[in-house]
């Protein structure tokens, strides 16, 4: 990978992780460690550990760096005692709320797909039909329904795909920054 | 591993190092890089670059040292830090305790027949 594309990738990371505080902040820091990146190489040119890998190791991840940003924030606003138990809980609604969202998401996203597939592969035995007046669907192997109420394949196997691509990718995201807050 | 010399030295450095970095700061405003340079030059002082940037917006968020941006030059801009006036009389009185800190294990040390009495 290009050394910018190394410091590039770092600080957006960075950005990302320093989502608890304000994004002024954030972005000031951003700045500051760009800035001691690049002095760093600018001033080791030539040196053998002033590659950009080893500038960062010594930073560490952008994980750790930026948790040592917030954790003296989060301890400098402790809430009082009284508050323990509450901030227990509601730690522990946002881990299942993390795991609800990880199963809902990751399982109808794959459903999709799997409908998808199975239309593409299975023709004229899969369908998924709408039913009652269109108030539901019917999602069978079955070739004795009428194929008047069937969605297409023209139409199913492309809306699929696309909704169960695009549910397991918000999926990932939202995982992603619940799992930052845990 | 840990040897237990780095061990003492993280004990040491916990109270230490927010002083070392106040008085470098009492001369004249530094940036990140002239301050890590500096600390670097004292073998218990060395700390990595992940540690310092932290540590020095923990001090600016306890109103000890302030920062401002300079560009010089062509140069890119870089954030300093100097100390604030609350800064300078806590590292007054920072001076003092780590003074009478010193003082006090040393005359413990002669007590104990650890040290000759030198002064």
């Amino acid at each position: 990978m290009a050394r910018s594309e190394l410091i590039h990738d770092y600080l957006a990371e960075l950005q990302i992780y320093l989502s608890r505080v304000s994004e002024v902040q954030a972005q000031e820091v951003v700045q500051e460690i760009e800035s001691h990146i690049y002095d760093t190489l600018a001033m080791q040119q030539g040196a053998e550990d002033s590659t950009v890998e080893a500038i960062l190791a010594r930073l560490g991840t952008a994980r750790e760096l930026a948790a040592g940003y917030i954790d003296h924030i989060t301890i400098g606003v402790a809430p009082p005692k009284g508050l323990k138990p509450l901030s227990r809980v509601r730690k522990g609604i946002s881990k299942s709320l993390y795991y609800l969202i990880c199963v809902l998401g990751y399982g109808s996203g794959s459903a999709l797909l799997l409908v998808a597939l199975l239309k593409l592969l299975l023709p004229s035995s899969f369908g998924v039909w709408v039913a009652e007046h269109g108030n539901s669907l019917v999602i069978a192997f079955s070739q004795l329904e009428p194929q008047a109420n069937e969605i297409p394949a023209l139409w199913l196997i492309p809306m699929a795909s696309l909704c169960g691509a695009g549910l397991l990718y918000l999926t990932r995201q939202t995982a992603r920054i619940l799992k930052m807050h845990l | 591993m840990e040897s237990s010399e780095q061990k003492w030295d993280v004990q040491f450095r916990k109270g230490s190092l927010e002083m070392a970095i106040l008085a470098l700061l009492h001369q004249e405003p530094q940036y990140g890089l002239q301050i890590l340079h500096k600390l670097h030059e004292f073998e218990s002082l060395q700390i990595t670059d992940g540690t310092l940037y932290p540590l020095l917006d923990r001090l600016k968020r306890e109103g000890v040292i302030d920062s401002f941006w300079l560009q010089e030059g062509e140069d890119r801009p870089r954030k300093y830090y100097k100390l604030s006036a609350f800064g300078i009389d806590k590292l007054t009185a920072l001076k003092a305790r780590w003074q009478q800190s010193v003082d006090d294990i040393y005359a413990l040390f002669e007590q104990s027949g650890l040290a000759t009495k030198t002064r």
